[in-house]
């Protein structure tokens, strides 16, 4: 494998140890991905925030590296944390689960990582199209390599953080254009009319990451323009809960046109998105949670010009998003509060103690917090946006 | 017997090998506390990790794995070493940040020769791996 003359000074520890020990392990990742080289990253985004995952030895491991004079040489972005920094006592942490937490935040923000805490980072950074970025959180990825025709793998949080910091990823994967090629077609074609009309994208999603796996696919015969973001981030985010690739071509949406020669194409019938949907049927009582990817400052505005002129919700509606949508609403929230409408900042559903703040049943419209409340043993019905502020005012 | 292998992760370890047969998810299949494999239905499950070689076919799973194997390393309570088939991110990242000795791509005829109890020596430098096997 080839490594210029600073990537040699950057192994042998010449600008210092914690750089070392990120080119080792950047270089190590490259070679098991046979790549012949690495390629300089413009952005990066971290995830593994949360105290709850990398407990007091992940907390160390970023203190030292800090310690260590550890730097990320391009614009670092922070992933969601287990809770909301100012309305954490509202969330049921305990202070204790509250420091640790601040200290890895702390600690990424000595490494220099912006604390975006925001799942969306392709709201706010300035990337574009052909741009080599080390992501990770898969929503993420597949949103910059989708929609942007940006070029990241979907890597682990850790990897994320030494590519940062060495400013350079392996040439392997979805940053080689041969890789970028569709693997199958699935193709929506008979259905689109549904899908439109009953705003089924987070099914659709489900479905497109159940059948294509590790594969990259082409999506035929859904309509998601641009106009329509919180369709596409929806069904984007499902995508990747559900499968592991990092790349959906989405036919007359994502700006790189390939031909899907010679690949098999899977017709998507309404019965499979039926019974992806039959999985996510439970809990008709809960509480409604929106904002998995977190909502953008249009999407919350669109929200509140649905509720209702008069009258409160009969459940709780929690919105989830990033610290600047927050404070960009602040004139909004005693009215919303009156609504029994609760925003929160720098977390979401999936990474907090939803449990409890609001139980153990919850209406969503997120096929990707559907399947991971799911699995964390919640009763999760998933329902558009539309029917979800309709339950909550009836 | 000499089984070569790609390095991950340098060190030298001398311990019991412990065999999968099936892939190893860290991340909610293996318990940062105590070491031991807590995936419902895995060949492995209940066993101890510490102080043995780990030998399997790579990992699957959440990438926060690599943060599972950093965890075991800090709290001496990792396998001695890891030795897998096909290289993946989790553990390349996991062992190099936890300091495990680590190597990959033994060859599948080799990895089919591995057995649970089989004493070995794992040796590792930046450009060298091979596992070591005593003879019965």
């Amino acid at each position: 494998m080839y490594l210029d003359p600073e990537e040699e000074k950057m192994l042998d520890g010449e600008y210092g140890e914690a750089i070392a020990m990120a080119m080792k392990t950047v270089l190590r990742v490259a070679e098991a991905l046979k790549a012949e080289r690495l390629v300089r990253v413009k952005n990066a985004h971290i995830s593994g925030i949360s105290y709850k995952n990398i407990g007091d030895e992940g907390l160390q491991f970023l203190e030292e590296l800090a310690a260590k004079g550890g730097r990320v040489s391009v614009p670092s972005s922070m992933n969601p944390a287990g809770l909301d920094l100012a309305q954490w006592r509202n969330m049921g942490v305990d202070k204790g689960y509250f420091e640790k937490q601040m200290r890895i935040i702390n600690a990424l923000a000595a490494l220099g990582i912006k604390p975006t805490l925001t799942c969306t980072p392709y709201l706010y950074e300035d990337i574009s199209y052909g741009d080599h970025l080390a992501w990770s959180e898969s929503n993420a990825v597949l949103y910059a390599n989708s929609i942007i025709g940006a070029r990241s793998n979907r890597d682990g949080g850790p990897l994320a953080l030494f590519e940062a910091i060495v400013g350079r990823a392996p040439l392997a994967g979805l940053h080689v254009e041969s890789n970028r090629r569709p693997e199958l077609v699935i193709d929506f074609t008979s259905v689109s009319k549904e899908v439109e009309e009953q705003n089924m994208y987070s099914v659709a999603g489900l479905l497109v990451g159940a059948l294509t796996g590790n594969r990259v696919p082409l999506v035929r015969g859904l309509k998601l323009s641009k106009e329509r973001l919180d369709y596409i981030k929806l069904f984007l985010a499902a995508v990747g809960a559900t499968g592991g690739t990092g790349l959906v071509l989405i036919e007359g949406t994502s700006p790189e046109n390939y031909p899907a020669s010679g690949v098999d194409t899977i017709k998507v019938d309404f019965k499979m998105l039926r019974e992806t949907l039959d999985n996510y049927s439970g809990a008709d009582e809960g509480a409604i949670v929106l904002g998995c990817p977190h909502l953008s400052l249009d999407e919350i505005m669109d929200i509140i010009s649905r509720l209702p002129e008069n009258g409160t919700a009969t459940r709780k509606i929690f919105l989830y998003t990033s610290r600047e949508v927050y404070e960009a609403l602040s004139a909004y929230m005693p009215r919303l509060r009156e609504k029994n409408v609760y925003v929160f900042a720098d977390t979401c559903m999936v990474v907090s103690p939803l449990n409890i703040y609001a139980g153990k049943e919850v209406i969503t419209d997120s096929g990707k917090a559907a399947f991971y409340l799911k699995a964390q043993g919640y009763k999760v019905k998933l329902v558009s946006r539309q029917k979800a502020i309709e339950m909550a005012f009836t | 017997m000499k089984i070569p292998g790609h390095p991950v992760s340098e060190g030298v370890a001398k311990a019991e090998l412990l065999v999968s047969p099936e892939p190893i998810t860290f991340y909610g299949g293996v318990d940062p506390l105590t070491s031991k494999v807590t995936e419902p239905g895995h060949p492995l499950y209940g066993e101890v990790l510490k102080d043995r070689i780990l030998v399997f076919p790579h990992s699957k799973g959440s990438t926060v794995g690599s943060y599972i194997i950093l965890r075991l390393a800090r709290r001496g309570i990792a396998p001695a070493g890891i030795v897998t088939l096909k290289p993946d991110e989790v553990v390349i990242v996991g062992c190099v940040i936890g300091g495990v000795p680590s190597m990959t791509g033994i060859s599948e005829e080799a990895f089919n020769t591995l057995r649970t109890g089989d004493k070995a020596e794992l040796r590792v430098d930046r450009n060298y791996a091979e596992l070591l096997v005593e003879e019965l």
